[in-house]
């Protein structure tokens, strides 16, 4: 087990830079989710850290080492592929034998190591059937399989949860968490999915175009996005994104959206005017933070309904406040249909606020209750 | 309206069939004719089954049958083999100029051999190899390793590059990839592409006659091209020997036929 290090990874793909100028520390035996939606770079980084891609600029450590000139086989890790990439011709038995195989290892020592690695994995009785033969359940962990026989640095998953359908994903989301802890690995693991890399990770990379703009443990991620884009991009729902502006008029102060007026509570306020240099900005907030009211209540703000979808112990509404669309979670006794009037408030403390132009956040209230929840 | 349809279809159809069939009822009548039978009448089929004509053509022929299996099996089995080297290469490896030279190999199909007869025979000459077995082999192996390249290729570009990247993360090499992952892959590839080989290198005769001089090392085809003599055409011993040069291919084809059709299929996947 090792900790890596990646330090200022750049890689170009002809004129595209797929990642940017990337520096990230993995810790020793650490569980590290890299989260974002396709194209963003997420992949590359795994493959440049298993040598499958040469990094342009910048180097890779694993332990103390530097690995960025060595060849793949020569880096000490395993890696899990989105397709399990099995070999189609061998039992289950030879495709976790396989890395052993090549290192021409005893007889009795491969045999042995098969036999516990699958004990692990719970698959001792599929051993000597073909990939063919083998559910894509089976087929996941016959490809785990061959990637801890050997005990390596590092492991490196490859959307290793996207080819199972959804039930077993979340099956299998648990049992490879409990397999990390077991193993006590180094573990990297690509992912679109903020669900997988929140219930899965310690640690989680938000990526977008190329670069990482966050890295943090779930709960930072969750309750301090550093910007836009991480924000907007875990929770399900996601965050709501409001644009706005904020004004201050006869000693309060509010939030302009389209022609509605939302008056801000003063501390929150007070706060923000101290901080933002223009006053364009985007609000965010979840949409378990705002509250639903089928009558109007003071402080509250109206809305239209636009849709209501059922979740069986919940309700999720969105409601249209001029000419922006926002997500509310709400309990399943909300009454009010498609078209009907609603009023929401909003919790603020739990409100974040954005810079219009960079994204990057300007404040939240959690600043000031950050053990509410 | 249907029924006529299918009429004319199958006239046609018949007619294209007897152009085609026609000239193997000749071959296979005329060589169990007897001379005098021929004269008689060309196309009536034998009143006995004469054999006498295979026994005179098997006298001159039996030794350049000997030479075409020794040419044709390992020519057919060698180029194969680098064959899906190269494909295996050119599918999954990318170098400097490996487009270029993928191109320039797969040109190679298209030169005609007629445009390298002099310079083959010439170099063969030079190093000594003319009128010897390594002499036909080695050009014979060249020659089909465009072809076998392109259709090694193609059936290695569909297979998972993912698979062939596992392997290398693993701990396998660019040889042990080809030895442990792709080669026990290619099963039925090989045999279509061994066949394939097989089948142009045994029905080669140009090659034969320019690089061989005598029954020695002299493959079939040559060979039975000289049964016709010079003052009198034996028709039933040249029928006889073109029966017993076709004779290992159309086995081949009998026994073999539906794992080409097989193999064409898989590289239209």
């Amino acid at each position: 087990m090792s900790k890596v290090t990646l330090n200022g990874l750049t890689k170009r793909f002809g004129k595209v830079e797929a990642v940017k100028n990337v520096t990230l520390k993995i810790r020793d035996g650490e569980f590290v989710a890299l989260l974002g939606p396709s194209g963003c770079g997420k992949t590359t980084i795994l493959r440049c850290i298993a040598g499958l891609e040469k990094p342009d600029e910048g180097d890779i450590y694993i332990g103390d080492k530097m690995v960025t000139r060595l060849s793949p086989p020569d880096r000490n890790v395993s890696m899990v592929f989105q397709s399990y990439a099995l070999y189609p011709h061998m039992t289950a038995f030879d495709n976790i034998a396989f890395p052993l195989w090549i290192r021409k290892r005893p007889r009795d020592e491969i045999r042995e190591k098969v036999k516990k690695t699958a004990e692990i994995l719970e698959i001792s009785e599929f051993l000597n059937r073909k990939p063919g033969e083998l559910s894509g359940g089976q087929c996941q962990r016959v490809a785990l399989g061959r990637a801890i026989i050997r005990n390596p640095a590092v492991f490196l998953l490859d959307e290793p949860l996207a080819n199972l359908d959804a039930k077993l994903r979340i099956s299998a989301r648990g049992e490879l968490k409990r397999l990390q802890k077991q193993l006590g690995a180094t573990m990297i693991f690509v992912t679109h999915d903020q669900v997988e890399a929140m219930t899965m990770a310690e640690r989680i990379a938000v990526m977008n175009n190329g670069v990482i703009e966050q890295f943090g443990s779930t709960d930072e991620i969750y309750q301090q996005p550093a910007n836009m884009f991480v924000s907007g991009f875990i929770g399900t729902p996601a965050m709501n994104l409001i644009k706005c502006s904020l004004v201050e008029r006869g000693g309060s102060i509010s939030l302009i959206l389209d022609t509605n007026t939302l008056p801000v509570p003063d501390s929150i306020g007070r706060a923000l005017i101290e901080k933002i240099k223009s006053s364009d900005m985007v609000f965010g907030i979840r949409p378990e933070d705002i509250s639903i009211h089928e009558k109007n209540k003071p402080n509250s703000y109206k809305t239209k309904v636009y849709v209501v979808e059922p979740l069986g112990n919940e309700k999720l509404v969105t409601v249209e406040m001029g000419n922006t669309y926002s997500k509310v979670r709400t309990r399943l006794d909300f009454k009010q249909e498609i078209g009907e009037n609603a009023w929401v408030d909003f919790d603020w403390n739990r409100a974040y606020f954005f810079d219009k132009r960079t994204g990057k956040v300007i404040m939240h209230g959690l600043n000031k209750s950050a053990n509410r929840r | 309206m249907v029924i006529i349809r299918r009429f004319i279809l199958y006239f046609i159809l018949i007619i294209f069939a007897l152009f085609m069939l026609f000239p193997i009822y000749s071959m296979v009548t005329t060589a169990f004719k007897t001379m005098p039978e021929i004269v008689g009448s060309r196309l009536t089929p034998p009143t006995q089954l004469y054999l006498g004509a295979f026994k005179e053509a098997f006298d001159s022929i039996g030794r350049p049958l000997l030479n075409s299996v020794i040419i044709t099996v390992p020519s057919a089995l060698i180029g194969t083999f680098l064959g899906s080297i190269t494909g295996y290469v050119f599918s999954k490896f990318r170098f400097w100029g490996s487009d270029a030279l993928f191109i320039l190999i797969v040109l190679g199909m298209y030169i005609p051999a007629q445009a390298v007869l002099l310079p083959v025979v010439k170099f063969s000459a030079n190093v000594g190899i003319f009128n010897t077995y390594l002499g036909l082999i080695l050009p014979m192996i060249a020659f089909s390793i465009p072809s076998a390249t392109l259709f090694f290729r193609n059936f290695y570009m569909n297979v998972p590059t993912e698979m062939i990247e596992s392997a290398r993360v693993d701990g396998c090499g660019i040889p042990g990839i080809y030895r442990r992952i792709i080669l026990p892959l290619s099963g039925i590839t090989f045999a279509v592409s061994v066949m394939i080989n097989f089948t142009w290198i045994w029905n080669s005769f140009l090659w034969g006659l320019v690089l061989t001089q005598g029954p020695a090392v002299q493959p079939v085809m040559v060979a039975v091209n000289n049964l016709h003599g010079t003052y009198v055409a034996m028709w039933n011993v040249q029928m006889a020997g073109s029966l017993m040069a076709a004779l290992p291919m159309v086995v081949i084809y009998a026994y073999f036929g539906k794992y080409i059709t097989r193999g064409v299929l898989a590289q239209r996947k």
